[in-house]
């Protein structure tokens, strides 16, 4: 009877706590992270009788929290890719939508400015055209210097959202050390998994994965040890790391990643590939970056096209062209721990030399040019002098000053260019359409010869717009200014002053013909036609590529950066999803499972209370039979 | 695999959300008709397009270009033709001056409708194209080319002649300089020239008839001396003698490959010269024309030297006109360069448009089938999420 009592009531107990835990898991059936909780029911130890072993009811084990470590790893690790490509890909979208678009894209900013030119070609006196050509020419500068703009606000928004980032890392951290202290306190009290604590937890680590890629080490005391990056340790035990942002040592306005080690910042950018930190690290580094590169490109060759024809033009006004666009200077970022004082200056020598990277010039003994990316030398000539300037790959650079072992600069061509590009001429009639000299059969020549309009080749030189005379002594040869002779063949150049033409045809003895001054030559488009062969002409990469293919490039080659960064976050959303799917179909509450579980405890419990009315009613029957 | 009640919820709600994006994706491919909204949609495509719509973007302007030069080579067309018109009528007075019924005052009248004439050719030469430029001005098109002077008309101009783009591979020259058009015009008959000697005696006048022979002319100058009435020497330009021949009025005579006539009656001393052609304008011709028109023609002498005039003129009228028509053909065959440009343009702009339409466009029968089967597919969802949602065995607790 005792018996029959003790055990009825170990099973009444017992069940209790079951339906509590049922009513747990279905209260909690929509909490977002909790894993749904089993109680562990054993029978307690049977008690030895000489006709054997009777059981002496149930008891709970533990209450266990349904849980997979391997599966909460595998989410751990989709979440982190999920969130990185998600950074990229949407970061890299908003860039694709302001270069690529066809009707107002840099391509279409290009096309217009170059038609412009043609419009002043046509009708090279026209005031209205030449008005237009300007406009058009701000709005070109207008667009790209709002692209850089855009871009540049895209480099300032992700340092906001690395620190942002970064100091929701380091309260993850700080929350995390809390609860690895109330976990182990709680385990050695009981001895029993604080479930709910180890949801918490989980949850919080689950969140810092979206953040950067983690990996978890649980200790035997139920503390875990967090690792971020390659292995960069984040919480340990009860003690977190606090990470923050740390300018780059080349460049203050760029933030990196760093945790502080007794008071010095360690850079941990390259070890980071994960999560939505992980993403801005690789947009900036991969996309952003290469973008602001190549579009400094497309405005130096343009530049360095246009400006290097105008200045052979002569204006309306019948003065040389001049500059048409001013664009800014490389830049060059000294180490902040440069020990020396040298000062290292760059200039853009020839833009079909650039290459769009970005190089760090060391002194180790000698100057040494090292490309940032890959590392590799890349070969100077030079002296490194104003005289001699070092070039290589389209730059210059000079060297003053007492460099310092090991002082390292860092050199970016093309980034900032753009930040300098201005229109140099507002006076239409300072676009010089025309050419400087022009040529002319005299009157009265006998023969068929002819000369072509002089193309100028040197626009400095002192004597480019004199009158000089070419006169044919006979019909093989000439003499030029009243020097040579030289001899006459078809389509022979006549380099002179500064400018070069041929003569063509069969010039008869007597013939004369003469370069001079354009005066009045306002009607003349040679110049401009010259401005716009040389836009179409390879002007960049080493003469391969034209200056619209290479701003082509540059938006297919977003485009297809975007289209990679897409395709990875559908990938992982799907891979993300799948993982959540498999830890929830362990770890997640079935309501119907929960209902059967409830009909069947109350079933046991009704049961166990009926042991209690046998047991009375046993206890009756001895009492009545006593009683006599 | 078991299912747990959040999982599933959110795994059908997902799946809801997914279906709904790619509908918005579709209904924006459908609502804008293009298939590829961004770059990233198709990036090898987009850059195609681009590439693409440079060239259009090119040819737009190629076309803008083309109609500048059309229009300009019209305006100069023009102007050719009404050259060509006064050098007709000046011709047409000449004849009419030479017909010798005429006295010295009805000449001199004819004189004066000359010098209108030589008026109006300077007009057409001072003529303006579209946008207030000269047109026959070369490069100096802010210069009025042709100016009167003491010494006779002067060109103010230079020989520039401007090239206009019309397409990726051809420019056209937009006009003619006024050297080229009024300037440099061949004098006598294009290949050599003959005059009278100022002080002929005798009634003999000399016109240049044709080159029998191209190899033999070798393009020096000559003076033809009459030894007496009925015989000549020729003599070069040293004085030596290179030829001699019998005279008979109005027979032709062949020298070095070329031949002329003098008629008349020649007295002995009288000298013609034959010279290579140069070069001479057409203001000068006229003046020239002029000038004769203003001769007395009393004497034999006299009417000498206005027919020899008269002839040179003429000569130098048709030089003129072929000269014209020749820059004339020039303008046509540019503006068949144009035509055959154009409709050569209009051609592959179709075929680039078409190659941009089929990059970018999308297939409208297939988006908005895709579409409805898209609606089709979330409906469902939705239909099967409520469904879902209420099966529980709590229901039969």
């Amino acid at each position: 009877m005792a018996d029959v009592m003790s055990t009825a009531v170990s099973g009444l107990l017992a069940f209790q706590r079951a339906l509590d835990t049922t009513s747990q898991n279905i209260a909690n059936a929509a909490t977002p992270g909790y894993s749904r909780q089993r109680v562990e029911l054993t029978t307690r130890p049977a008690q030895p009788y000489g006709s054997g072993w009777i059981g002496s009811g149930v008891q709970i084990s533990t209450v266990a929290r349904v849980y997979d470590s391997f599966l909460a790893a595998q989410v751990r690790s989709s979440a982190s890719s999920l969130a990185r490509y998600d950074t990229v890909a949407t970061a890299a979208g908003r860039l694709d939508n302001v270069l690529g678009e066809s009707s107002n894209g840099i391509a279409a900013a290009f096309r217009n400015f170059v038609n412009a030119f043609h419009d002043v070609a046509s009708d090279p006196s026209s005031a209205t055209a030449r008005q237009a050509l300007l406009s058009q020419a701000e709005v070109f500068v207008a667009q790209m210097a709002g692209y850089d703009s855009r871009m540049r606000s895209f480099a300032s928004d992700i340092n906001q959202q690395l620190q942002a980032g970064a100091s929701a890392v380091s309260a993850l951290a700080s929350s995390l050390a809390e609860l690895n202290g109330q976990i182990t306190e709680a385990y050695g009290r009981t001895g029993q998994p604080p479930n709910d604590l180890l949801d918490q937890r989980d949850g919080l680590i689950d969140e810092l994965s979206t953040h950067v890629d983690v990996s978890v080490v649980t200790q035997d005391d139920g503390a875990a040890n967090i690792f971020i990056g390659t292995g960069q340790p984040l919480v340990v035990g009860r003690s977190a790391t606090t990470l923050g942002v740390a300018a780059d040592p080349f460049d203050p306005t760029r933030l990196m990643l760093a945790v502080r080690n007794n008071g010095a910042a360690i850079d941990i950018s390259s070890q980071v590939s994960g999560g939505s930190l992980g993403g801005l690290l690789e947009f900036r580094a991969q996309i952003l970056d290469p973008a602001r590169d190549a579009l400094g490109r497309v405005a130096a060759g343009i530049v360095e096209v246009i400006n290097g024809q105008h200045a052979r033009g002569m204006t309306l006004s019948g003065a040389m062209g001049g500059e048409f666009f001013a664009i800014g200077a490389p830049t060059v970022l000294a180490s902040t721990s440069n020990g020396g004082g040298a000062t290292v200056t760059a200039q853009i020598g020839a833009a079909s030399g650039l290459t769009g990277s970005d190089y760090v010039l060391e002194y180790t003994g000698s100057w040494e040019l090292r490309n940032a990316t890959s590392g590799a030398l890349v070969p100077l000539s030079g002296s490194g002098t104003p005289a001699d300037p070092f070039t290589a790959d389209g730059l210059r650079l000079v060297v003053a000053g007492a460099p310092a072992m090991g002082d390292k600069y860092r050199i970016e061509p093309t980034r900032d260019l753009i930040d300098g590009l201005a229109l140099r001429i507002s006076d239409p009639a300072a676009i010089a359409a025309a050419s400087p000299v022009r040529s002319a059969a005299a009157a009265g020549n006998m023969g068929s010869g002819e000369l072509t309009a002089p193309v100028v080749t040197d626009a400095a030189h002192a004597a480019l717009r004199s009158t000089v005379t070419i006169e044919f002594t006979s019909d093989s040869t000439y003499m030029v200014n009243g020097s040579g002779p030289f001899t006459y063949v078809p389509g022979a150049s006549v380099d002179v002053n500064g400018w070069r033409a041929q003569l063509n045809g069969a010039p008869a003895a007597g013939d004369r013909f003469t370069v001079a001054d354009n005066t009045g030559g306002v009607g003349d488009n040679a110049n401009l036609m010259a401005i716009i062969g040389a836009l179409e002409a390879p002007a960049l990469g080493g003469g391969t590529t034209a200056i619209a293919d290479a701003a082509t490039q540059l938006v297919s080659r977003i485009g297809t950066q975007t289209a990679q960064a897409q395709a990875n976050r559908d990938a992982f959303d799907v891979v993300h999803q799948q993982d959540m799917a498999a830890q929830q179909s362990v770890s997640g509450v079935n309501l119907d499972e929960e209902a059967a579980n409830l009909i069947m405890l109350q079933q046991a419990y009704q049961a166990a209370a009926q042991l209690i009315a046998v047991a009375q009613s046993m206890f009756d029957s001895l009492l009545d039979a006593t009683r006599r | 695999m078991r299912m747990s009640t959040l999982g599933s919820h959110y795994s059908l709600v997902n799946q809801m959300l997914r279906q709904q994006s790619e509908m918005a994706r579709t209904q924006m491919q459908v609502s804008t008709q293009r298939r590829v909204l961004t770059p990233a949609d198709d990036p090898i495509a987009a850059g195609r397009i681009l590439s693409l719509e440079t060239q259009i973007s090119a040819y737009a302007q190629y076309e803008r270009n083309t109609n500048a030069v059309q229009t300009r080579l019209s305006i100069e067309e023009q102007a050719l033709a009404d050259a060509g018109t006064v050098l007709r009528r000046v011709r047409d007075l000449t004849l009419q001056a030479n017909s010798g019924a005429l006295d010295d005052v009805s000449r001199a009248a004819i004189a004066t409708e000359l010098d209108e004439r030589i008026r109006e050719l300077q007009a057409i030469g001072n003529r303006r194209d579209a946008s207030g430029e000269f047109l026959f001005a070369g490069h100096s098109t802010g210069t009025q080319p042709f100016v009167r002077t003491a010494a006779g008309m002067a060109y103010a101009g230079d020989q520039g002649v401007r090239e206009v783009q019309v397409s990726p591979t051809q420019s056209v020259r937009t006009g003619h300089d006024g050297f080229d058009v009024f300037m440099d015009v061949a004098a006598g008959n294009g290949s050599f020239i003959v005059d009278a000697g100022a002080l002929n005696a005798g009634s003999g006048w000399i016109a240049p008839l044709t080159v029998v022979d191209e190899a033999a002319w070798t393009g020096g100058s000559y003076t033809l001396r009459f030894v007496d009435a009925a015989g000549y020497e020729i003599l070069d330009t040293s004085g030596v003698q290179v030829a001699t021949g019998s005279f008979a009025s109005g027979d032709a005579i062949d020298f070095a490959g070329v031949r002329f006539s003098i008629t008349g009656a020649p007295a002995a001393g009288d000298t013609f010269t034959i010279a290579a052609a140069g070069r001479q304008d057409l203001f000068t011709s006229l003046d020239r024309l002029a000038a004769t028109l203003r001769l007395p023609t009393g004497t034999e002498r006299e009417r000498a030297h206005f027919s020899t005039g008269i002839t040179t003129s003429l000569g130098a009228i048709d030089a003129g006109l072929d000269h014209l028509l020749d820059v004339r053909a020039q303008v046509g065959a540019r503006l068949n360069v144009i035509d055959n440009v154009n409709a050569a343009r209009d051609g592959l702009e179709l075929e680039l448009q078409s190659a941009v339409s089929t990059l970018r466009d999308v297939d409208p029968v297939e988006a908005i089938s895709r579409l409805v089967m898209q609606q089709n597919a979330l409906t469902a969802a939705q239909k099967s999420f409520a469904q879902f949602s209420q099966l529980s065995l709590f229901d039969y607790l």
